[in-house]
């Protein structure tokens, strides 16, 4: 019995906050008269969701080669540059992207706002491919490659037979995760699609608010889950065959031509998407320079428009973050162990997928089961500021565990064996065994928590309010507020925001890859 | 070991959290739900708690669409005393629904009372008129004469001029949706929107890209000089000559009233009451212009310098208004025979 306690934590805390709202919203609305679904919306969401995950894929391989496996100066600025855009709140990304839409004055179609959608999409999740598919790519011994060249591969026959299908099995899970991603996007469609292009996500919202009508928003919601339930299901390779860590792995020095250019394009790439929206913002700045100037910082926005000062939002953020990193981390090793070590192959298949559901299902519709669920029976929980810590949790969880998971999978178990013939215990078989190793698996981890948490906006804006108020929060009250002064210090903010985040990627990029460098 | 540790821990802090306010059912608390664009000034809030020993928290749950969607769902088991924020477009949904008490504030008379045309259950607190704005500076520039009304914004001397917001998607976008029905009577208001369209108004989804990032007359310097905004936003774009840059154009309005109202299943009835009456308040009314960008409705408020100079209202006779009821039954339609127009 002690033996399945641990396990207890993650399955209560999902089986709490996700599956008991999610099971009482779904009930209410569906029992509540007829429903009217968007065929045509369903079909639009899915395909462009198809294709982002193929752009992803396709753009994020030869990315990752540079980024993740060749050796160069100034990669782990790259790495950072990369990973930026999948937290910037859709806000900014609206601000960004307009000198460059004006610019290539495409008109507003929508064909062009579709473009622009899966543009954004793309790059918003190609690191979520970098990420994965570096991991695993890192691992495989220098020797394979050695091998066959001796046995006369040439290049091409190295890529097909060595590489691929090593990484096959992340390729298929950053290709799930990237769809499921664009699935369920909701700010960037209802953004640069200005209101006129609906997602479901987009269409959940407007049946939940716009027309008080849950019967919809709940079958929709209810779709979501079995489309992410079966994508999860399918794509069984998923977490089973890619790992993050191993001392074996090295970063390799360029030494071809076809390498320099791949790390070339590799910066064009990242030019193109990240840096010229970037610059946008940046332009926006030097724009307001003189305003600037007299922005103070610490102040309240013109007339008092903030509840909290800028540093203390971003303290509150920052807090935030914190939390839900090291719940999230905690809960998804309690589940990674279980699911690697010591349950049955089946058992954990199904425990993943009860776990990582959260990651497709509507915010709207789960926020909506809150509100019913947690009444005043549970005191005032539904209205403190736990739950949006909770919330982003449930969020970050199944990344943590996909990372942590493949990590453990990786290893393999003679070491543990030797420990415990030894005498170790399972605390010392932790500690000296298995946390060292694990701990690329973790930072990585730990930081996308962070960044996630970090950059929502969809959860705080249910709580984070008053002196809760967080750093996308603060940005969209400035930001929807006329004034000079509000937009200077929303731009300020942005840029603060962005300067964190970017900090935050490159520490846990120097941590991630300090093993394999030493 | 450790992770029984950890979880005894985190189930203890989750028991403080849900069982320490056990006394919410104590009258000396009083619950405001709210949309997110609510601000009060911390001293107003403190006042009233000093004045009444009842402390105040506050609840925001997104805009004023999404609250209201939010106080049906639990009705039952009301999150909150009092709402305040419903408009006068969701307020047939929260009278419909029986999610409010009745209630005559002897405030109200001082104007307040002028306001409300959805009866008793909701008590108008401010007012903000949606109109289209004008950035002077562009109009002097090109030597054009500003339009005057709705059907201007479809004439070719104005043509891809205009940026609005999405009706399907902001508040302001169906508040216009809704005065041209008004203008243009039921038969007439989906040609106006063609001609619109064909005359190349820009659609985005909120009221901040169209403000920031596509009106020129705004710190974000875009393109288009018109654009749907407030006959407030004038007072918050006064240059260093002391002149306000943009103008509201006064015969393209239409009236957002706002109101609060006590929740149906409240457990501080008086708290709720002495609150209402606490926002009429002259000392109340006179911050809202600075903190949340609107009218106070009780008669004799000074407004801010700026705003007196810069921010005039419509007049009654400018204001093209429909009766919130309509917007209940009509939403939906309204959106839908414009959607394909606008190319959704």
């Amino acid at each position: 019995m002690r033996k399945w306690l641990p396990l207890g934590l993650p399955v209560i805390f999902v089986g709490i906050f996700f599956w008991l709202p999610l099971s009482q919203i779904l009930q209410l609305g569906v029992s509540s008269g007829t429903a009217n679904i968007r065929w045509d919306v369903v079909w639009f969401t899915t395909w462009q969701a198809l294709v982002t995950s193929l752009l992803c894929v396709l753009i994020g391989l030869p990315l990752t080669y540079s980024l993740s496996i060749l050796d160069w100066r100034g990669r782990n600025f790259a790495n950072a540059l990369a990973g930026l855009p999948f937290v910037l709140p859709t806000v900014i990304v609206a601000i960004a992207l307009r000198p460059l839409q004006d610019f290539l004055a495409m008109g507003d179609s929508r064909s062009t706002l579709v473009g622009w959608i899966v543009f954004a999409h793309v790059f918003f999740n190609l690191s979520v491919v970098i990420r994965l598919v570096g991991n695993r790519w890192r691992l495989i011994p220098a020797e394979f490659r050695e091998t066959a060249q001796l046995s006369g591969c040439g290049e091409a026959q190295i890529w097909r037979y060595v590489y691929w299908p090593e990484i096959r099995g992340a390729v298929a899970g950053s290709a799930t995760l990237t769809f499921l991603f664009a699935w369920t996007s909701f700010g960037l469609v209802l953004l640069l699609g200005q209101g006129k292009v609906q997602s479901v996500e987009v269409n959940i919202w407007q049946s939940a608010v716009t027309y008080l009508d849950f019967a919809s928003a709940s079958r929709l919601a209810l779709l979501q889950t079995v489309v992410t339930g079966i994508v999860f299901w399918s794509s069984r390779k998923i977490s089973r065959d890619f790992g993050v860590s191993s001392e074996s792995a090295t970063l390799r020095p360029i030494r071809y031509l076809w390498q320099r250019i791949f790390v070339t394009a590799t910066l064009l790439t990242l030019s193109a998407t990240i840096l010229l929206p970037l610059s946008g913002l940046l332009i926006a700045v030097i724009d307001r320079a003189d305003s600037l100037q007299v922005v103070q910082l610490s102040g309240y926005g013109s007339d008092g428009t903030l509840t909290v000062s800028i540093p203390r939002s971003i303290l509150n953020s920052l807090v935030n973050a914190s939390l839900v990193s090291v719940i999230s981390v905690c809960l998804a090793i309690v589940l990674a162990w279980y699911s690697a070590k010591v349950l049955s192959q089946r058992l954990a298949r199904v425990l993943t997928l009860l776990a990582s559901l959260p990651l497709g299902v509507s915010a709207v519709v789960l926020g909506l089961g809150y509100l019913i669920t947690f009444d005043s029976t549970w005191g005032n929980f539904r209205q403190s500021s736990l739950i949006v810590v909770v919330a982003q949790s449930l969020i970050a969880m199944p990344f943590a565990f996909q990372f942590i998971y493949s990590a453990l999978n990786a290893l393999d178990d003679e070491l543990r064996q030797a420990a415990q013939t030894m005498g170790a215990s399972t605390q010392q078989i932790w500690w000296h065994i298995y946390q060292p190793l694990l701990r690329p698996a973790l930072a990585i981890a730990a930081s996308f928590s962070f960044l996630i948490s970090l950059g929502d906006f969809g959860a705080a804006s249910f709580i984070a309010t008053g002196e809760k108020a967080t750093i996308t929060t603060t940005l969209y009250r400035l930001i929807s507020r006329p004034g000079g002064q509000n937009y200077d210090l929303a731009l300020l903010l942005s840029l603060i925001f962005i300067v964190v985040v970017f900090a935050v990627l490159y520490l846990a990029n120097r941590v991630g890859s300090q093993k394999q460098q030493g | 070991m450790r992770s029984r540790l950890i979880f005894s821990a985190l189930l203890s802090a989750f028991l403080l959290a849900s069982c320490g306010q056990e006394e919410a059912s104590n009258p000396t608390e009083l619950t405001v739900v709210t949309h997110d664009s609510f601000a009060l000034a911390d001293s107003v809030i403190a006042d009233f708690e000093a004045q009444t020993g009842i402390s105040v928290q506050i609840v925001k749950s997104g805009d004023a669409g999404a609250m209201v969607s939010q106080l049906v769902l639990t009705k039952a088991d009301p999150l909150g005393d009092v709402v305040f924020g419903i408009d006068n477009t969701f307020a047939s949904r929260a009278i419909e629904n029986e999610v409010l008490l009745s209630y005559k504030s002897p405030n109200s008379e001082n104007g307040a009372a002028k306001f409300n045309a959805v009866g008793d259950s909701l008590t108008a607190v401010d007012y903000g008129d949606v109109c289209f704005n004008a950035d002077l500076a562009w109009f002097a520039q090109a030597d054009l004469e500003l339009p005057k009304t709705f059907a201007d914004l479809a004439k070719p001397e104005y043509r891809d001029l205009t940026v609005i917001s999405n009706p399907a998607t902001s508040s302001p976008g169906l508040a216009f949706l809704a005065a041209t029905v008004s203008e243009f009577g039921v038969d007439g208001y989906s040609k106006y929107w063609t001609d619109l369209v064909a005359n190349g108004v820009e659609v985005v989804a909120g009221w901040e890209e169209a403000y920031f990032t596509s009106f020129s007359g705004s710190a974000g310097a875009g393109p288009r000089p018109i654009v749907l905004s407030y006959s407030s936003s004038p007072a918050a774009e006064i240059r260093e000559d002391g002149n306000s840059g943009t103008v509201a154009l006064l015969e393209t309005c239409t009236r957002q009233t706002e109101f609060v109202g006590i929740l149906n299943g409240t457990d501080n009835l008086v708290g709720a009451q002495q609150f209402i009456d606490y926002l009429l308040t002259a000392e109340v009314q006179e911050t809202l212009p600075s903190t949340m960008y609107v009218y106070p409705v009780t008669d004799g408020v000074q407004l801010p310098v700026e705003w007196a100079k810069f921010a005039p209202v419509a007049t009654k006779a400018q204001l093209r208004n429909l009766p919130s009821a309509e917007f209940e039954s009509n939403r939906e339609n309204w959106l839908q025979t414009i959607a394909p127009i606008i190319g959704q």
